[in-house]
């Protein structure tokens, strides 16, 4: 049993040296990522067509009322900033929808404006592509349904009021009554301020937008640390494996050794990482809910991301016994990091994904390294997370023994 | 005969590598397997080794089956495989104290056989900078750590220069006079020549052969079926 500590003291001394490269190689990653993002960002400010949501507008040709509204709402209105109104023919609309360049395309019935005056209703028609029974899609039609009568019962007020100033009070221009109630309804009523009040209660057992990204890029991180850490796989000598297990020290013991010098390098790299959270965090003033109720820092998300780092190493060491060669390692590990970051609601979250994606990513090792994450944060009194997380660890490290064993038999 | 190797067998699936090799040694023997390429030598040595398991057959050490034994085995035999068995990132000294006790190694390395393969010159090196001479010299003294009376080597010296060559036979010349048992795998003329018993493995059995420095003979012999 010499032959064990000797063999992690050596591990440690190889996971050290090759430390300070493979920090340096993660910064470099973290470097190019953020100019690329921040190029990518200033390309986009560049493109107005890029940032905003384009909707088309046709129909009712006559009435030049309609074009002159919209001019006024994409110079008044605070929508100007989200979405961009273009006038164009109902075809050409339709062909840019399909072609996916509308977000949505609004169709105007002929005398739409002049039965308006009239206080007739037509229906406006809402082209949109995100036909489905889903959330939004719902919402849309609700939305659209509310617009339209909210419309129409307001003409229907303001020339029912015009026509009560015109009975009641002869005196009086009725017209000049019904701008003024317009004006005055418009700034009461539809004043976008007041109209309504937006707020997102923390539904019990649901992460703050920013905790779900911190819990995200933490788990992104983790997962993409197995890449810097390829030197450390990809110079093991099989030989050496072999020679180690007839002479005792068998697959187990060299698979706990390497792997738990591969965890504590991890745990470097996640302190290094989360003390520069830390200050980033303080420095750009980014507050997380979750972390603010129980008084702690980004530092204090680092015990509760102990656990699926654990699970996650095991992984990526399970993916460097399974490849045969460095740049096999390399390519596994950044596909299984990108895939899983991105299926498991790592760089968006999950609830953007149809039903059957959503259940897959919740199964990957990421995805219930979220979970357990999720229920840490929110401090639940139970985690549905903790079996999953390490029956995966053992599971995980079981594989990769039975991987060594063979190889070192080959 | 202090080591007999009684019908050893071995498949992969379908594939039967060694059908029943035997062979005997005593302790100051060099005995070499020779045999032509994926005749299953490299298979025999590693199953005496202990690295892979044998389908039948035994190995007995003093009348003691080694391969039932597996810590007698790790005592009593080392094994020096055609790679490299060494962490390639630590110097040749942080791979030798995976071996040897601090005591052992100071005196191996003043005194012993580590000094006659020469380590102590390149002790501070790290294994990935060292030529494939110092490399092999460092493996067999890793192997050499627990003083074991028998030594498997596998090709020890493939694509070594000369000079190499001549300090490694050294060392394994003194290993044997010191009471040390040799078996190793081998193509080379020089290591044939080092070697007291030789073996032809063909057709998964181990025959006696004898080389008369007969090249073409040799050639013609490890051709036949």
């Amino acid at each position: 049993m010499r032959k064990l500590p000797s063999y992690f003291g050596l591990q440690l001394k190889r996971a050290a040296r090759l430390l300070p490269r493979m920090l340096a190689v993660t910064l470099l990653l973290a470097v190019l990522s953020a100019m690329s993002a921040l190029i990518l960002a200033r390309l986009n400010e560049d493109d107005p067509s890029r940032e905003r949501v384009r909707i088309g507008v046709a129909g009712d040709s006559g009435e030049e009322i309609l074009s002159q509204a919209l001019d006024l709402l994409q110079s008044v209105d605070s929508s100007r900033f989200s979405v961009g109104f273009v006038r164009m023919e109902e075809a050409e609309g339709r062909k840019l929808l399909e072609k996916g360049e509308l977000s949505g395309l609004v169709l105007f019935p002929d005398g739409f404006a002049q039965a308006l005056q009239y206080g007739e209703h037509r229906p406006v028609t809402y082209l949109t592509n995100t036909a489905g029974s889903d959330v939004g899609s719902l919402m849309t039609r609700e939305l659209v349904a509310s617009i339209s009568s909210l419309i129409l019962e307001t003409e229907n007020a303001v020339y029912g009021a015009q026509a009560l100033v015109q009975a009641q009070l002869p005196d009086r221009d009725p017209y000049r009554a019904g701008d003024q109630l317009i004006t005055r309804y418009a700034s009461a009523i539809l004043d976008r301020a007041r109209l309504y009040a937006l707020e997102l209660p923390q539904a019990g057992d649901s992460l703050s937008l920013a905790a779900s990204y911190l819990c995200g890029l933490s788990l992104v991180f983790v997962l993409l640390w197995s890449v810097s850490c390829s030197p450390f796989f990809s110079r093991r000598s099989r030989e050496l494996g072999q020679v180690l297990s007839a002479d005792g020290l068998g697959a187990a013991a060299q698979v706990f050794c390497e792997f738990l010098a591969f965890f504590l390098l991890l745990l470097c790299a996640l302190a290094a990482a989360g003390l520069l959270a830390f200050l980033l965090l303080g420095r750009f003033g980014v507050v997380i809910p979750e972390l603010q109720r129980t008084e702690g820092s980004a530092l204090s998300l680092l015990p509760a991301l102990l656990p699926p780092a654990l699970m996650l190493g095991a992984f990526q060491f399970l993916l460097y016994e399974l490849s045969g060669s460095a740049v096999s390692g390399i390519l596994l590990q950044f596909l299984s990091a990108v895939l899983q970051g991105y299926l498991s609601g790592c760089f968006y979250p999950s609830s953007f994904f149809p039903e059957g994606l959503r259940r897959l990513g919740a199964l990957l090792p990421a995805g219930v390294g979220m979970e357990y994450l999720r229920a840490a944060l929110l401090a639940l009194p139970e985690n549905p997370a903790r079996v999953l997380v390490w029956s995966y660890f053992l599971l995980f490290l079981l594989l990769s023994l039975l991987l060594r064993r063979r190889r070192n038999r080959s | 005969m202090d080591l007999s190797v009684e019908n050893i067998q071995k498949r992969y699936g379908r594939n039967r590598v060694l059908t029943g090799a035997s062979f005997g040694a005593d302790r100051g023997d060099c005995a070499g397997i020779i045999g032509s390429n994926g005749t299953g030598k490299s298979t025999l040595l590693r199953i005496l080794a202990g690295v892979l398991r044998a389908n039948g057959g035994r190995c007995l050490w003093q009348g003691e089956d080694l391969l039932r034994h597996p810590s007698l085995r790790a005592r009593t035999v080392a094994y020096v495989p055609q790679g490299t068995p060494l962490i390639e990132e630590l110097s040749a000294l942080d791979n030798l104290r995976l071996w040897y006790t601090p005591k052992d190694l100071e005196r191996s390395l003043d005194e012993g056989l580590l000094r006659d393969l020469g380590v102590p010159d390149f002790l501070k090196t790290t294994a990935s900078r060292l030529s494939g001479g110092m490399r092999k010299r460092l493996s067999i003294g890793c192997a050499l750590a627990r003083d074991p009376s028998v030594l498997l080597l596998d090709e020890p010296t493939a694509a070594l220069d000369l000079v190499c060559k001549e300090r490694i036979l050294e060392t394994f010349e003194s290993f044997r006079r010191s009471g040390g048992l040799l078996v190793l795998v081998t193509h080379d003329q020089w290591e044939m020549e080092l070697c007291s018993q030789l073996h032809l493995l063909s057709g998964g059995k181990l025959s006696p052969y004898t080389y008369t420095g007969d090249l073409q003979g040799l050639l013609r012999d490890l051709e036949r079926p």
